[in-house]
């Protein structure tokens, strides 16, 4: 199975290595959720649904359903 | 001395890159706000005056990513720098940045450099830098860009003089020099756009790639070259999701390693002051109780603070009314100049103490950054409705007025979900319900205290907004399971880093907010408060005559005073009125809700705005020459209803009107913004339609089940 930044434990860093969604993919690469970028979990919205995701210093929320197209490296 | 008063200069940064801070601090008070032709996106337009004495043109553009744009209001960037004969074509573009989050902004800052307008870039919020132990070098940045970078702190006002220097070496050395392209077409996207070029008003390949994308929506080709570009593209295996990806991926690759060679961190990983306070404020318990917290202040604060500048505002109006009646020659012209044109602007008028101070506090709490954690907190509570997270500012907005609110759901990207906030926003009860809300309640609830501590009206009022927010809650809910849509629903937004607000910024977007809704709400109520004041002063001429000398002789036999007599003499007008007729001829629809034609009057004069409700009951008990709620609501308790004998206003009535103003769409302007948000009278009639069928249905239950 692959992972997704939704299988991040809160405060867990990654790196991304693709996307599962093409559409989804589009609109995430503007604010810089790209390949080889790293990413942190922050935190889950208090009634779930999404998402905060910290890159570099910038903090961006999405929802479950596109943080789950966000596929990372694997851990060596 | 030129005058380069045409010379445009467009602001373009991403969201929060502080562009609206430089533009505020470039032009001040000089700015405008209008509307870009065909579509619906707020314009904001300064202008500057340099020390070289030229003034120039700046233009505020919405806040985009990408020229890859999702919402309509990021779309407009893109519409107007595609199109090279816009009115709004920048002649150069100050492209704005924050000097923390360098990443962030170079994607759009190649695309735009790329649309052969010249580009001055400029680094805002360098007075965080330190703190954040950032530096760069600028000579990196600068050789790889290839513009003029300057580094400026709006909030400290630290070299904006250098700024507009800059400017005015823009504007006098404004030729384009040649410079080396950061991206590098693919053949088949050369191709596309070489077939566009022949189409297109532009000459330049990157445009014309761009129409290539976006042809479907760009609102300046006409249908048919719409249809020529299609059947252009056809020929292609031009992707335009592929080609997008391939580009933003590329151009990542490009400057990627530029910034990190320019930009050094020397605190690394540090806890930042903006996650602390994260921790708190969007934590799982803490969160939602300290946004409702907020809100419930925020409601407060208006009602506190705006009671006085309301009174004041009703008083001035009032007076400035009579002084028109007593100085001008009587006559129909000076009525309605009184009673038609001076009570429709006090009408306005009155609701912008509290739409201010909503607009004050929503306002301050955006520039903080809080108001995207709201978003974020309540997304999935808000989809579950088919509503949006960003739903939320709309909904909020609307305890104040439902116009602005309307207008702030330009964010929100996805259709439905947008069409959606926008048909409900209208039943979160508005400032214009209060008054209603005040005369009527005192009828279906006791003065009386509860547990010692709880006044039991005031909580029958909040149960008032607790009904009124579970009908939007519920109509959206309906609304997301009748309406269907391909297209994705999705949710990216900025948590920025929080700041102080800066007082400028606050006021000046008040003031936008306040004038929208004076001029669109505003001509609206003019026209229909003029409308109404006619068929309630004029009816059939022998039938006023009778009334008017009916009312006179009883006025004599029961021995009233000059006050009373003109207070019976105008009711008795009014109801031989056109209005009065309206009313009588509307009775037999709403008798089963336990209301009779003067209540009818009430509903069809409420059409302009519902606190007109209040006027015309006074009018219709002959209390005409008094404003004062209490004193209509002495009179409304006195009335008998003739077939029972007992009160007029008993509790099944009173609750059955309050329950119609809370769901009712009785607002025209609202439709009429309605109408202009969505291009077309289907959903204003569709909101109106269910809106009054809610109203109809629950007074009618209500009134039934009790009498």
């Amino acid at each position: 199975m692959e992972r997704t930044v939704l299988d991040l434990s809160l405060g867990e860093e990654a790196t991304i290595r693709k996307f599962k969604d093409a559409s989804v993919a589009c609109k995430l690469l503007t604010v810089g959720i790209v390949p080889d970028a790293r990413i942190t979990l922050m935190r889950k919205a208090p009634f779930g649904g999404a998402v905060c995701l910290k890159l570099g210093q910038t903090f961006i929320a999405v929802r479950n359903t596109e943080a789950k197209t966000i596929i990372l490296e694997e851990i060596e | 001395m030129m005058d380069h008063s045409s010379f445009k200069i467009a602001l373009i940064g991403n969201p929060n890159s502080g562009k609206s801070s430089l533009f505020n601090a470039l032009t001040g008070l000089n700015q405008k706000i209008s509307n870009y032709p065909g579509v619906t996106v707020d314009k904001k337009v300064g202008n500057l005056k340099l020390s070289s004495g030229e003034r120039l043109t700046l233009i505020d553009f919405p806040g985009i990513y990408s020229l890859y744009p999702n919402s309509s209001d990021e779309r407009i960037v893109v519409n107007v720098l595609t199109n090279p004969s816009d009115p709004d074509y920048p002649d150069a573009i100050l492209y704005v940045a924050t000097s923390q989050e360098l990443e962030k902004h170079f994607l759009l800052a190649g695309q735009i450099r790329e649309l052969n307008i010249p580009v001055l870039f400029c680094l805002t919020m360098t007075d965080l830098n330190e703190r954040e132990g950032i530096s760069y070098d600028l000579s990196v940045l600068e050789k790889y860009l290839d513009v003029p970078v300057i580094e400026v702190s709006s909030l400290k006002g630290i070299n904006i003089d250098g700024l507009k220097y800059k400017m005015i070496e823009l504007i006098q050395d404004s030729e384009l020099k040649s410079f080396d392209r950061h991206y590098e077409m693919s053949g088949t996207e050369k191709e596309v756009a070489g077939h566009i070029q022949g189409l297109s008003k532009s000459n330049n390949n990157y445009q014309n790639l761009l129409i290539a994308h976006h042809y479907q929506w760009l609102s300046h080709l006409s249908e048919a070259e719409r249809a020529k570009i299609h059947e252009q593209l056809d020929g292609h295996s031009f992707n335009s999701m592929r080609s997008q990806i391939d580009e933003t991926l590329r151009r990542y690759n490009q400057f990627t390693p530029v910034i990190e060679k320019a930009v050094i961190r020397s605190k690394k990983d540090r806890k930042s002051l903006t996650q602390r306070i994260d921790n708190i404020i969007v934590h799982r318990i803490f969160g939602p109780i300290i946004f409702f917290a907020i809100m419930f202040l925020v409601f407060q604060a208006i009602y506190a603070w705006a009671e006085a500048p309301m009174t004041w505002i009703e008083e001035t109006f009032a007076l400035l009314g009579s002084w028109v009646q007593t100085s001008f020659p009587s006559g129909w012209l000076t009525d309605l100049l009184s009673d038609g044109i001076i009570a429709g602007l006090g009408g306005i008028m009155v609701f912008v103490p509290q739409i201010a101070i909503l607009f004050l506090l929503i306002s301050a709490l955006e520039e903080m950054g809080y108001m995207s954690r709201a978003v974020f907190m309540f997304d999935s509570i808000m989809q579950r409705f088919g509503l949006n997270g960003r739903s939320i500012v709309a909904l909020i907005s609307s305890g104040a007025c439902a116009i602005p609110a309307i207008m702030s759901t330009r964010t929100i990207a996805n259709w439905k979900e947008r069409l959606i906030t926008i048909l409900v926003t209208p039943l979160i009860s508005c400032s214009a319900r209060i008054p209603v809300y005040t005369v009527l309640i005192g009828f279906v609830v006791p003065s009386q205290m509860v547990w010692g501590f709880l006044n039991l009206q005031g909580l029958a009022f909040m149960g008032l907004y607790v009904i009124s927010i579970i009908a939007a809650l519920v109509s959206a809910w309906v609304f997301k399971i009748i309406l269907k849509s391909e297209e994705r629903s999705f949710l990216m937004i900025e948590l920025p880093h929080y700041k102080q607000p800066k007082l400028r910024n606050v006021l000046l977007d008040v003031k936008e907010k306040v004038g929208t809704f004076i001029i669109e709400a505003g001509r609206v109520i003019l026209v229909i408060s003029i409308i109404l004041w006619f068929l309630a002063a004029y009816g059939p001429v022998n039938e006023m005559k009778q009334a008017e000398e009916l009312a006179r002789v009883e006025a004599r036999d029961q021995s009233l005073s000059p006050a009373e007599t003109d207070d019976l003499i105008a009711s008795a007008k009014l109801e031989s009125s056109y209005a009065g007729h309206l009313g009588k001829f509307i009775e037999p629809v709403i008798r089963p809700l336990g209301f009779d034609w003067k209540i009818g009057i009430a509903l069809i004069t409420s059409f302009a705005a519902r606190e007109v409700f209040v006027g015309t009951m006074a009018t219709i008990y002959s209390v005409g020459s008094s404003d004062d709620e209490m004193t209509i609501r002495e009179k409304m308790a006195l009335q008998k209803n003739p077939f029972t004998g007992g009160p007029r206003y008993d509790v099944p009535t009173a609750l059955s009107l309050l329950l119609f103003y809370v769901f009712a769409m009785q607002c025209m302007s609202t439709l009429a913004v309605t109408r202009r948000e969505t291009k077309s009278w289907k959903w204003p009639m569709i909101q109106l339609g269910f809106m009054s069928v809610l109203a109809y249905v629950c007074s009618l239950i209500a009134y039934q089940w009790l009498v």
